[in-house]
């Protein structure tokens, strides 16, 4: 049992800590490793902290909410826990949880990253090619799971009294898992302020509290602070991006004043129904939650949570609800009562019947050019290897890169070695093809499969009819012909 | 106010670079073989975050006697492989400046006939001599890259380490403050090397995250053993 766990939120020595390795660094501070206790990491400030502040946000959970939404909390937030003192008795950092490792994705590469919101934000193709990750598609039922499991923790830190609000809902901050079904973890809740019921900030108005660009509420001027109903934005916001597989960009144009139409697209068969169709209250939702021009009227998180319960139901996923219900505890809470809007929104969300994206190109690195320059004039060409790794084996036909002169060619060099690594190059080149042909065999869904298994077998025919024809040459004179 | 329209094809600005890389004979050994451990690490930083490849698109040009796009402009995470160099040849900075130019002309048609809109290029210029070519003819280059009549002419930052010559870099950079670099004096260029890519790492990360905020800047890197040219104002 550690001494943060036993003393169940108050405050730890930092000379009893065992610190660990750096994870990360930031403008406020560090944060570390603790071999001792791995399901915790501990934040490092700059400067000390006010120990009132840290006294009520390292105790909000156990003072402000039921047990269900404790539970709630306490699975899908980091939520601090325990103040650290250094040796002067001053709030040196905090004890935060560590996300767990299912909070991370394993890249082609073999190495693991921290499942950040940016993965859903693109056409899945994109990332399946460029890491060799399977998303679900846009619109998939895991994708309504995931900003479910967001406007629960969310609709716990709105019903706590008092309230909290985070600020700071960006791709960084909000990991996602569908391991477990699908499920989401808050990181960087020291950013979180608590607030009256009028919305009033309860804690020190000199704090700056951070938001991250692209992830931002631009209601708030620059310089502010996010307010109560910046989450509400934020909440509205990754539903678009994380269910539309779409970055969406339009804060700077809000800010700017234009009125936005988004068209989201959505597979037919979704579009047909009634909770997702044109029309469908979860676009009013949508409309209203991203508003500038009334940011009052933005819907709660528990509107949110009933909405895509009734289309999670709609859409047959039921189960995906009950999964995220067994990761975060607690069923269903109360619906919520969704008020009229006062004015027109300045958004206006269309769904569209969803069309094929483009599919991603890759680039491959410009060989050495093969040319009689080259091959006479070694010292005037920087000759230039593939480096292993990557996609696999390395493309076989040598691109032209565009070149442009110098200084004039130094005198010719021996022929020979230059022969002997045109053939090399040509037989590496034989090979890669080769090899490219069989993974295209073998996996239907490989780039150019026709193109490359064409030139493979015109290649291997050519070869074949020319050995022939010299067999032919050779043998004749010994058959009498 | 005219509603504006966004779809799911909306994508940011993206904010190309151009590393510019001197592969001259002088950079043999220890040197070049820096440079090949060093640009995988580049590539699996950079390509490897979602949120940076998604703005930041790169691109390497190599350059002795002759220069050489090794890497066409890309999206990192979206290449098979980065090249290996390797070193030979004299040092012609016109053949780099005249082939960036080329290059930056093309990529840019290229890219806008795909609907992606650029902020202004970044070339990020490495060398460990001085040009070796007639000086009237890289300046006449350098002039045309750096041309105010040409729109599309780039930022450039560069770095210099073992003989390169601090007054030519900074005539490299167009004279402008904290974009030129020399390593300090004696410093190894395989220690110069990972540091400098490392800085430049984050010099990238740290401008892909201005571009989110909607005004892209060049962040110059942090560079322990480097120190920054100083470079006179005009009158």
């Amino acid at each position: 049992m550690t001494a943060a766990r036993r003393l169940q939120g108050a405050p730890v020595r930092l000379e009893d800590l065992r610190v660990g390795g750096l994870l990360a660094e930031g403008g406020e501070g560090k944060v570390y490793q603790l071999p001792l206790q791995p399901h915790l990491v501990y934040k490092s400030y700059r400067r000390p902290l006010d120990p009132a502040i840290v006294e009520e946000l390292v105790s909000w959970p156990r003072r402000a909410l039921d047990t269900q939404r404790r539970a709630t909390v306490a699975a899908a937030a980091a939520w601090p826990e325990s103040a650290v003192l250094n040796t002067e008795g001053l709030v040196a950092g905090l004890l935060v949880p560590r996300a767990p490792k299912r909070y991370a994705l394993r890249h082609r590469d073999g190495a693991t990253r921290l499942a950040t919101l940016s993965y859903l934000t693109t056409d899945p193709a994109h990332r399946a090619v460029a890491y060799g990750l399977q998303l679900p598609s846009p619109a998939g039922p895991e994708r309504f799971g995931l900003v479910y499991a967001l406007a629960r923790l969310l609709e716990a830190f709105d019903a706590g009294d008092p309230r909290v609000g985070h600020g700071d809902l960006s791709t960084k901050n909000v990991l996602w898992s569908l391991q477990r079904g699908p499920e989401v973890f808050v990181i960087d809740c020291d950013n979180a302020e608590r607030f009256d019921r009028s919305g009033r900030p309860l804690g020190d108005p000199g704090r700056r509290r951070a938001m991250t660009p692209n992830w931002d509420d631009p209601a708030v001027t620059r310089g502010s602070n996010p307010t109560v109903e910046s989450d509400r934005y934020s909440l509205a916001l990754i539903f678009l991006r994380v269910v539309g597989a779409a970055n969406f960009p339009m804060q700077a144009r809000q800010r700017s004043g234009e009125p936005i139409s988004v068209d989201f697209p959505l597979p037919p068969e979704l579009l047909s129904d009634a909770l997702l169709g044109p029309g469908a209250p979860l676009w009013a939702l949508c409309e209203r939650g991203l508003s500038l021009s009334a940011p009052g009227e933005r819907p709660p998180a528990s509107a949110w949570v009933a909405a895509l319960e009734a289309v999670l139901d709609a859409i047959g996923s039921a189960q995906v609800m009950r999964n995220v219900w067994a990761a975060q505890g607690g069923g269903r809470p109360s619906p919520a009562v969704i008020r009229p809007l006062s004015e027109e929104s300045d958004v206006a969300i269309r769904p569209v019947p969803a069309e094929a994206r483009p599919q991603p190109k890759v680039t491959r690195p410009v060989t050495a050019p093969f040319r009689a320059r080259a091959l006479l004039n070694p010292q005037t060409m920087a000759t230039v290897r593939l480096a292993s790794g990557g996609f696999g084996p390395p493309a076989p036909a040598p691109a032209w890169g565009v070149q442009t002169g110098g200084a004039p060619a130094p005198p010719a060099a021996p022929l020979m070695p230059e022969v002997r690594a045109a053939a090399r190059r040509t037989a590496r080149a034989w090979l890669g093809l080769h090899r490219r042909a069989l993974r295209a065999l073998l996996f239907a869904q490989s780039q150019s499969r026709g193109r490359t298994l064409a030139l493979c077998a015109a290649i291997d025919v050519s070869l074949a009819i020319a050995t022939m024809f010299m067999l032919a040459m050779l043998t004749s004179p010994f058959i009498g012909y | 106010m005219s509603t504006t329209n966004v779809s799911v094809e909306e994508r940011y600005s993206v904010f190309p670079f151009y590393i510019c890389l001197d592969i001259s004979a002088s950079m043999a050994g220890s040197p070049i073989d820096a440079v090949n451990h060093q640009l995988p690490i580049l590539r699996s930083k950079l390509g490897e975050d979602p949120a940076v490849a998604e703005v930041i698109r790169l691109g390497i040009v190599t350059f002795s006697d002759v220069a050489v796009t090794v890497l066409p402009l890309c999206d990192l995470s979206l290449v098979e492989a980065l090249p290996e160099v390797s070193a030979q040849g004299r040092t012609s900075y016109a053949a780099a400046f005249d082939h960036l130019r080329q290059t930056i002309e093309d990529d840019y048609a290229r890219s806008r006939a795909r609907g992606d809109r650029w902020y202004r290029p970044a070339v990020i210029f490495i060398s460990d001599g001085r040009p070796t070519d007639d000086t009237d003819r890289w300046k006449a280059a350098l002039e045309r890259l750096h041309d105010p009549a040409w729109k599309r002419r780039p930022n450039v930052l560069a770095f210099g380490f073992g003989d390169a010559d601090p007054a030519v870099l900074a005539t490299v950079t167009a004279s402008k403050p904290q974009r030129a670099f020399i390593a300090t004096e004696g410093a190894e260029p395989s220690r110069i090397i990972p540091e400098l890519i490392s800085g430049l790492i984050q010099s990238i990360v740290s401008s892909s995250a201005s571009v989110y905020s909607g005004s892209a800047e060049l962040v110059p890197p942090e560079l322990p053993n480097m120190t920054a040219i100083s470079v006179d104002h005009l009158d």
